[in-house]
């Protein structure tokens, strides 16, 4: 080492034996809700949120799933609204009817603007659009975050959002946005659009700042309606379960949720059916929240006695008291369907012996407004519909059949099979399927599979949403049985995760494989594993 | 090298384990390993103790709320205390420097003027700094852990060694 580098670390670890270490892990288990991941006082880096969308997909994890333990401080909410919606109580839990609190219910979100600001895609000549995605968040009001992923003609892929937040000051170069003060670094620049709305560009896989900065230069805002870009959801089949636990309506829409000793199987009619998984913890209980259909939230918990009391909090802080059962197996639940024009903001759980609710902040985000349409977004000829989920044709990819369920073909040949059809591949030979609980996935996903093998964990997963991956994340291609695959490291880039992609149509194929957290297995056969799968994958 | 910083996983508590569910016991053994050392890297990284703390309790958190979904939390977390680093720097920055002068108005032992110049590092090259002097990762470890090409560590360092040589003589 030089003179400077033995400074440095004896410096270093001077400075380090100093700092003063907070114990935050009963905060964490107590009050795990305090990192909003919606609209928030803190800048999250676009380009992490959507890396860990996609991680999320490849291994096969839904991310509109939120587990919270239910051992917190209370807390109290702040709002103004003066609507006098009467509290009350539902105590059939097969006839939970929230209907009578829509009559008097303000619009969703609360204060919703009919006008949003964002970005006008027309203006960036030869770019595409590869998505518009945006909402509101429970209890955060009328504020908005609005993305798009594009790609610009040399198919470099960028992220651009708008936040309805004053700019809060990034760290970085201070660059000048068309007379407007931003700040760029690392890949991504940011700048106030005005009073109220803060730009961000952020290019995938480079911390050169140079083509954000021209970017955001040649961008232009335009009004429009609404944020969703979301299409009507197309008929699932399913219909609700008879023999569930808890039932209701929502807007005359039936839904259903039964619940196991871990996890809660909801039914939306013909719109939505989803299982999710819910930790086991009975003694201090649980709540998950499901978000991503046109109708309303799921909200289901498990709680930690009989004679717990769960409330839904509306933002008038009137109150409806949701009916609990007891299961068979001595587990205590309660589950909703809650529509989002309800604006309800939280759930207060009150356990026997105790003399104050533990408050639960709902908080799925990114809700879609249920007032409004779909997008508005056809001002030019670079604008790609977003999600388009089920509506591909059923040519496009793996020739497709209706199945919608996943099944194991005999060995050695596996199958993933989706209402849109059926993926075909071969695992290494001690796969086994992954007895998990599946957890939920985003509506773009049409059909995966989980997979334990001596490796890696291995996910399978097809969908209609081509997620963009940072250039430099990329290992090799692959091409074979007519689909061209792109393999990627797409975790800490140690070859701990791979991922390999293939799109075709409008569906892509995501393989992927994770070493297990402690393991000696070479991170080599994770790579080998992902592309042999790839290799083999085939349509049938 | 990483590993002499973490904390042991076989200390847990029983007494608190046994109040919490399944989820809450490993992510409870996840924490008691990876808490300190990150908090003390973050510090470094940010020049703030109370910065660090709020960083790493942040990344904590969503680690928590995706405990079920996540298969491997170590990268996860790795990644999310860098990402929350960069992303408060300069802010911590001011804090640090604001700290510094308020400690230095009631009499504490004056900083190394070494991490003045830490400070006023590009991000990358004060983490790649201290990823490399003092966690002692390998070059192609920081490049994995700062989504970077491994061959832009190494002049990231050399350009941070040799501005803190021309500052500090």
């Amino acid at each position: 080492m030089t003179d400077i580098e033995d400074r440095l670390a004896v410096a270093l670890e001077r400075r380090a034996s100093t700092v003063d270490v907070h114990d935050d892990l009963d905060t964490i288990l107590s009050r795990g809700n305090v990192t909003r991941l919606g609209p928030g006082p803190r800048r999250t880096p676009f380009r992490t949120k959507t890396m860990a969308a996609a991680a999320v997909l490849i291994i096969g994890t839904g991310g509109l799933v939120w587990i919270q333990n239910i051992r917190s401080e209370s807390s109290t909410t702040d709002n103004s609204i003066a609507l006098s919606r009467q509290s009350g109580s539902i105590t059939d839990p097969k006839a939970i009817d929230l209907s009578p609190w829509l009559d008097q219910a303000p619009p969703w979100p609360t204060g919703q603007p009919s006008e949003y600001l964002v970005f006008d895609l027309a203006g960036l000549d030869g770019w595409t659009s590869l998505d518009q995605t945006g909402g509101h968040q429970i209890g955060a009001g009328a504020t908005y975050d609005w993305f798009s992923n594009v790609t610009d003609p040399d198919g470099r892929q960028f992220n651009l959002s708008i936040r309805s937040a004053p700019d809060d000051g990034a760290a970085g170069e201070a660059v000048d946005i068309n007379g407007h003060p931003g700040t760029a670094s690392d890949g991504q620049v940011s700048w106030p659009i005005d009073d109220t709305h803060t730009g961000t560009v952020t290019e995938f896989g480079t911390a050169e700042t140079d083509r954000v900065v021209a970017a955001a230069r040649a961008l232009t805002t335009t009004i429009v309606p609404t944020i969703s870009a979301r299409q009507p959801p197309a008929p699932t089949g399913v219909t609700v379960d008879p023999d569930a636990h808890f039932a209701g309506t929502v807007d005359g829409i039936r839904w259903s949720a039964s619940a196991t000793a871990d996890s809660v199987h909801f039914i939306l009619d013909d719109i939505a059916d989803d299982t999710i998984g819910i930790g086991t913890s009975a003694g201090s209980g649980s709540i998950v929240e499901s978000g991503g259909n046109d109708a309303c939230i799921f909200v289901a918990g498990l709680l930690p006695t009989t004679e717990t009391v769960v409330k839904l909090v509306l933002s008038t802080d009137a109150t409806i008291t949701l009916p609990t059962q007891t299961l068979d197996n001595g587990n205590d639940w309660f589950a909703a369907c809650v529509p989002y024009r309800l604006d309800a903001v939280a759930l207060d759980i009150t356990v026997p012996g105790d003399t104050q609710a533990v408050r639960h902040p709902l908080q799925a985000p990114y809700l879609i407004p249920t007032t409004g349409s779909a997008a508005s977004f056809t001002n030019g000829t670079n604008n790609v519909p977003s999600t388009t989920l089920l509506e591909v044709p059923s040519t496009t990819l793996l020739e497709l059949n209706s199945t919608a369920v996943t099944t194991a073909a005999p060995e050695p040949i596996r199958t993933v099979d989706s209402q849109l059809g059926t993926a075909s591949f071969i695992l290494p030979d001690a796969a086994e399927p992954d007895p998990r609980t599946t957890p939920a996935t985003p509506d773009f996903v049409i059909g995966q599979s989980r997979w334990l093998a001596d490796c890696c964990t291995i996910g399978v997963v097809l969908q209609n949403l081509d997620p963009p991956i940072p250039d430099d994340e990329r290992l090799g291609q692959i091409d074979s049985n007519d689909l061209a695959w792109t393999v990627y490291d797409i975790g800490p880039r140690d070859g701990t995760t791979i991922m390999a992609k293939a799109t075709k149509g409008q569906v892509t194929v995501l393989v992927s494989a994770q070493k297990r957290f402690i393991d000696d297995t070479p991170v080599s056969r994770v790579r080998d594993t992902v592309e042999l799968i790839a290799r083999s994958l085939t349509r049938h | 090298m990483e590993s002499t910083r973490l904390g042991a996983v076989d200390g847990a508590d029983d007494d608190r384990h046994s109040l919490v569910g399944s989820i809450d016991v490993d992510f409870t053994r996840f924490y008691e390993r990876e808490h300190a050392g990150q908090v003390r890297r973050a510090a470094l990284l940010l020049g703030s103790d109370d910065a660090a703390n709020d960083v790493v309790h942040d990344a904590l958190t969503a680690v928590y709320q995706r405990w079920s979904s996540i298969d491997d939390p170590g990268p996860y977390l790795n990644r999310a205390v860098l990402n929350g680093c960069r992303a408060v720097g300069r802010r911590a920055v001011r804090d640090r420097q604001a700290n510094r002068r308020l400690h230095s108005a009631i009499g504490t032992e004056p900083t190394d003027p070494l991490f003045d110049v830490l400070a006023s590092l590009p991000f990358n090259q004060r983490a790649a700094v201290v990823l490399r002097f003092y966690v002692g990762m390998t070059e192609r470890e920081i490049a994995a852990a700062l989504g970077a090409s491994p061959g832009s560590v190494g002049p990231w360092i050399n350009r941070a060694l040799a501005k803190m040589r021309k500052e500090l003589s």
